[in-house]
């Protein structure tokens, strides 16, 4: 046993660490809370261009090959600089969407795309189940139209097709809807994290029987094609926890008061050593979620564990930094609000802790 | 023990809910009662706000605990906690520093010609102050604040910054405190004086937050202050902000706002659903409003204790420790797992289609992050309790 990575690991690791510092720069990640699309061009060609984007695809469709590991490693990246892109809707869901349910020619047609980062796919399939009566979204495959609307959909406004989930007269079905279609309408949705959500209405929008599958995957936490997302998303969270554990480190140290840096008195000190200590249990934890997925071992509760634990990490650590940060914790200018409200989005999206606490005790008393 | 107020108190109660009633039938009751502004829905801020408290002036509300002599009504302390509970019950403005510690300190410490100016204009609501305390070295650490005041013939020259004056970008005062004998020890060369906030060479520029909640940087420029306007004794500044803090027990602990945020998730439970069923449904949901509910009950107790002191005339600091440090915290738990049972959908904010409650919980999640760091933080707090209250050796 060792807990090392390979040293192609590490080079993808430190390919990735560089893209970010150069691209995503702090400043970048504030720019983007206040533009409409709040999708960085630049940065998502170079992942494109750099072979990023393939990474989950298969070879046969033009993608690498690469393992869930390898994923895990580029979304620590992402978490670490807050970089957004639609990686993880195209490359990762969407194309594992794609790969099992859809048809041959449908996965010739967009994935070689996907794989190079032109084609941006984005799955929809959140709708308003919580209050209210909004009719679900409706997929006839014999006229092969599509009627509803989706919500929380992310990078909608520049997305180049969508994968809609809906419910047909036979089950449920998948539908593979060009962006460009003529019924569809695209609402932004300002939200917690200030991230690229939006409503997408689909009103009769006519794509052809042939773009319409069978869902034999079903969009939640339980799913096989949601399993990379728990552990990108894991990931995403133990970076994002990393950097802010660091920068809150940095921030008790040279703040003063009464004399002294702050991180001089315990109740500053010990909160950060806890989740500290949390954090390296996470990080394996998510690590060995991503190698029993890519050594065919039994790995959706350990991803179960990883999202919900990292997550649920995040966010206490995030609270200790504001608070550690005082009032600069609570004012915009100061970095921890950035995290702070990205937790919560972790948290809530891609299962929830209730969904997911409902799986892995389902798995322990199965 | 008798855990309810007195007949004359409800009673008393009941004629300013009235009042209230009426206040709520104008076009403008929305600006004025707006409880979904969270954290700083206390704020006089806006002209609809400054006339409301006219007229809780004229009706008589203002100063209730203030002696005859300055204009007030000389009922105890426990009137001024009742109105301010309603008011925050309803998301309206609060009877605030001017006739707490403000018009307190004048009243205590201040000269004639101090009180002649500025009761009168606080008992008619004419005037709105900001608080200068905190600045960027001195948070917690309040006492060693920088400010400088170098006298100049009759005048005090202001010269530093402040940091998180709330209030100062609307005020008409500045209560501020200022380092005025720097050989001193550092509790002992502070004084407080009183600048207009028109004062040119103030500069107030806007801190945001994440609770949508604008706070304020304030510079001083050779600021002049003449004399007159040092609060009582020169030097004596750190003992006045001790004892306002003490004239606001019964003003700002009020548990109302706290008993509304778990009445408001009680709400959602019952009309939000998952699964096509109620949330309230769920076993696991309402074993969590359980012990929300018994924490919700636990922190007014707190809130009880501190205004049973204050009713007899003590200084319940840390019985107002603990109730700060457990009702805040309990807020924020609130807000955060009201979020949790919205799920995805809690995320959107106000505005946002199908945003859940208008995004009032989003907000709130965002805002009350302020309630464990502003006023001492938690961390303050506990060190109250645990050296006031348990006597432990505990530093700084
Ligand atoms: C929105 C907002 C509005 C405000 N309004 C006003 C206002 O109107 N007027 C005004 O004067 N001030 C105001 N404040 C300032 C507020 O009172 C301070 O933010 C607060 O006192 C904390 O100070 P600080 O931000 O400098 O944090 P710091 O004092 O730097 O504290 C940083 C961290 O260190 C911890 N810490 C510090 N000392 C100790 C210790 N001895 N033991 C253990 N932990 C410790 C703190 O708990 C905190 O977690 C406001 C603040 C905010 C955010």
């Amino acid at each position: 046993m060792d807990l090392d990575l390979t040293e192609e690991q590490e080079m993808l690791r430190g390919t990735v660490r560089r893209m970010c510092e150069s691209l995503f720069d702090p400043q970048t990640v504030r720019r983007l809370e206040h533009e409409d699309d709040k999708f960085d061009r630049a940065f998502w060609d170079e992942l494109g261009a750099g072979g990023i984007c393939a990474l989950r695809i298969d070879p046969d469709h033009g993608g690498a090959g690469m393992g869930a590991l390898d994923l895990a490693l580029v979304f620590e990246e992402f978490g670490r600089a807050l970089a957004s892109s639609p990686f993880l809707s195209s490359c990762v869901l969407s194309a594992s969407l794609l790969s099992r349910i859809g048809s041959e020619s449908a996965k010739r047609e967009w994935l070689p795309g996907m794989a190079r980062g032109e084609v941006v796919a984005i799955p929809a399939w959140q709708e308003n189940d919580l209050i209210g009566d909004a009719p679900a979204t409706a997929i006839d495959p014999v006229r092969g139209v599509v009627n509803g609307e989706k919500l929380l959909v992310p990078f909608a406004s520049v997305a180049d097709i969508f994968l809609v989930h809906g419910a047909g007269p036979d089950g449920d079905a998948w539908a593979l809807v060009p962006a460009d279609a003529p019924g569809i309408s695209i609402v932004a949705q300002s939200n917690h994290a200030s991230q690229p959500l939006f409503a997408v209405r689909f009103d009769d929008v006519r794509i052809g029987a042939a773009a319409i599958f069978a869902a034999t995957e079903v969009p939640d936490p339980g799913s096989e094609a949601f399993g990379d997302v728990l552990i990108a998303v894991a990931a995403e969270a133990v970076g994002a926890a990393d950097r802010l554990l660091a920068l809150t480190v940095d921030y008790a140290n040279q703040r003063k008061q009464f004399g002294r840096p702050i991180a001089n008195f315990q109740a500053v000190s010990h909160p950060l050593a806890d989740c500290a200590t949390e954090l390296e249990g996470i990080r394996y934890l998510a690590y060995q979620a991503a190698w029993a997925k890519d050594g065919n071992m039994p790995w959706r509760h350990l991803a179960q564990m990883a999202k919900l634990q990292a997550a649920t990490l995040l966010r206490r650590l995030a609270t200790v930094s504001v608070q550690i940060h005082g009032g600069i914790g609570y004012s915009i200018d100061g970095d921890p609000q950035l995290f702070y409200r990205r937790a919560k989005h972790h948290e809530l999206m891609y299962g929830t802790a209730d969904d997911l606490k409902a799986r892995i005790s389902d798995h322990i008393f199965a | 023990m008798n855990f309810a107020f007195s007949d004359e108190e409800m009673g008393f109660l009941k004629d300013f809910q009235d009042h209230l009633a009426q206040e709520r039938q104008r076009s403008d009751a929305a600006v004025i009662f707006a409880p979904h502004r969270e954290t700083d829905s206390w704020l006089v801020d806006g002209p609809e706000r400054r006339a409301f408290m006219k007229r809780l002036a004229q009706a008589g509300y203002i100063g209730m605990s203030w002696a005859r002599d300055y204009g007030g009504r000389e009922r105890p302390g426990i009137y001024d906690y009742l109105l301010n509970e309603e008011l925050s019950s309803q998301g309206a403005p609060i009877i605030g520093k001017g006739v707490g510690c403000i018009g307190k300190t004048i009243i205590a410490h201040g000269s004639d010609r101090l009180k002649r100016e500025f009761l009168p204009q606080i008992l008619a609501a004419d005037i709105e102050f900001a608080l200068g305390y905190s600045e960027p070295g001195a948070g917690s650490d309040l006492a060693s604040l920088r400010l400088r005041a170098e006298r100049k013939g009759e005048n005090w020259v202001l010269n530093g910054q402040k940091m998180w004056t709330t209030s100062a970008h609307f005020a008409d005062w500045y209560w501020v405190a200022a380092r005025t004998d720097a050989e001193a020890p550092k509790h002992k060369g502070i004084s407080v004086f009183l600048v207009p906030m028109d004062h040119p060479g103030l500069t107030v520029t806007e801190v945001k937050t994440m609770g949508d909640h604008r706070t304020n940087q304030v510079f001083f420029d050779n600021v002049d202050v003449p004399g007159d306007y040092l609060v009582g004794e020169e030097n004596a500044g750190w003992r006045y902000v001790c004892e306002a803090l003490d004239y606001e027990r019964f003003a700002l602990y009020t548990v109302g706002p706290l008993l509304l945020k778990f009445q408001s998730l009680v709400e959602l439970l019952k009309l939000a659903r998952r699964g096509g069923a109620p949330l309230a449904a769920d076993p696991v949901i309402r074993a969590r409003v359980a012990e929300l509910a018994c924490e919700t009950e636990t922190a007014t107790m707190l809130q009880r204790r501190v205004i049973a002191r204050a009713i007899k005339g003590d200084v319940p600091t840390v019985e107002a420790a603990m109730y700060k440090l457990y009702s805040t915290r309990l807020g924020r738990s609130i807000a955060n797992y009201a979020l949790d049972c919205l799920g995805p959908l809690g995320l959107l904010r106000s505005g946002a289609p199908h945003a859940p409650f208008d995004g009032r919980w989003e907000m709130s999640d965002r805002a009350t992050v302020v309630d464990t760091i502003g006023g001492g933080s938690s961390e303050i707090q506990k060190n109250i309790v645990a050296r006031r209250g348990l006597g432990l050796l505990v530093g700084a």
